[in-house]
């Protein structure tokens, strides 16, 4: 079980007082921060995709004091999936605001923003947005292969698409964090230059 | 496992969470064979979910995160260094503050 579920298992036999603590010790323990920082470049790339960018922090910050907030209140089965609908609707609320405060088409950003929100809905640029993202990978992945000495692709992999913390890399490849952390940003460099 | 993904489709915000759950299960291989199969049938079968699962697929994608990180390095870490300030910095009567002021303002939260 979660530490956080845990937690909120505790808070049924709370009185009003320790629940006001409670909530406080779920947002300290970083629990909520944690699960945040875990998938902060999806999260990033969401707000941007959908146009409220410039409310990244914002939201972030929202989704935090969200996720802390239910933490108390029932258990989370599913943190990625209750991540996931405390991103989306803040976005969405966002989005709401933007065009409630200056009316939908007022300015060329709103415009755009509106836009673009149908755009996402068109199968065909749907496809071609897809077909776009698979060439860059299969590029991304051609360059790991050829450009990446073993030890650079083996930390970035594990990184990325393992998803563990450069302390449990610095485990498995039996490294130090501060030597895992260097090769990881120069796999990076270069795959950058190779990409651009 | 039928019965079930028919009371999720009913449209409460614990059920989407539900149903966003088994979809990250399904996109992840988690899932046993037989659920695997009524989760895809499910996707296929309703213009809404396909569509959720296609955004959920987006928000998760490790390669799409991948090439984000790539070129937005400095960006990530500004917004995990302001995370890190947010967390340890927010009081107990901001966060009460700010529950209560959505409490007012929004009617159907996440």
């Amino acid at each position: 079980m979660y530490k956080r579920e845990r937690e909120a298992t505790k808070f049924d036999n709370c009185n009003s007082t320790s629940k006001k603590k409670l909530r406080i010790n779920i947002l300290n323990s970083g629990s909520p921060r944690q699960l945040i920082d875990e998938h902060l470049s999806n999260i990033i790339k969401y707000i941007e995709e959908h146009g409220v960018g410039r409310y990244t922090d914002d939201i972030i910050q929202d989704a935090l004091i969200k996720l802390a907030q239910k933490a108390e209140l029932e258990d989370i089965l599913d943190q990625r999936a209750y991540l996931f609908v405390t991103v989306t609707f803040k976005v969405k609320e966002y989005q709401r605001r933007i065009n409630k405060e200056k009316g939908l088409f007022s300015s060329i950003e709103d415009n755009k923003l509106f836009c673009e929100n149908k755009a996402l809905e068109d199968p065909h640029l749907l496809k071609e947005i897809a077909e776009t993202n698979h060439k860059k990978q299969t590029e991304l992945f051609h360059h790991m292969e050829e450009h990446l000495p073993p030890h650079q692709k083996r930390i970035l992999y594990l990184k990325f698409f393992e998803n563990k913390s450069y302390k449990e890399i610095s485990k498995i490849m039996n490294k130090s964090e501060g030597s895992v952390r260097k090769e990881a940003s120069r796999g990076r460099e270069k795959l950058r230059n190779l990409m651009l | 496992m039928q019965t079930k993904i028919q009371e999720l489709k009913s449209k409460s915000s614990k059920n989407h969470l539900e149903i966003v759950s088994l979809m990250i299960q399904y996109m992840n291989n988690e899932l046993p064979e037989n659920c695997a199969k009524e989760v895809e049938n499910l996707i296929n079968g309703c213009k809404e979910c396909e569509s959720l699962y296609r955004e959920v697929k987006s928000f998760f994608n490790p390669d799409d995160k991948f090439i984000f990180e790539l070129f937005n390095e400095e960006k990530i870490e500004n917004a995990r260094k302001k995370l890190h300030i947010v967390s340890e910095e927010l009081t107990k009567d901001e966060v009460n503050e700010k529950i209560e002021e959505w409490d007012t303002y929004s009617c159907c939260g996440a």
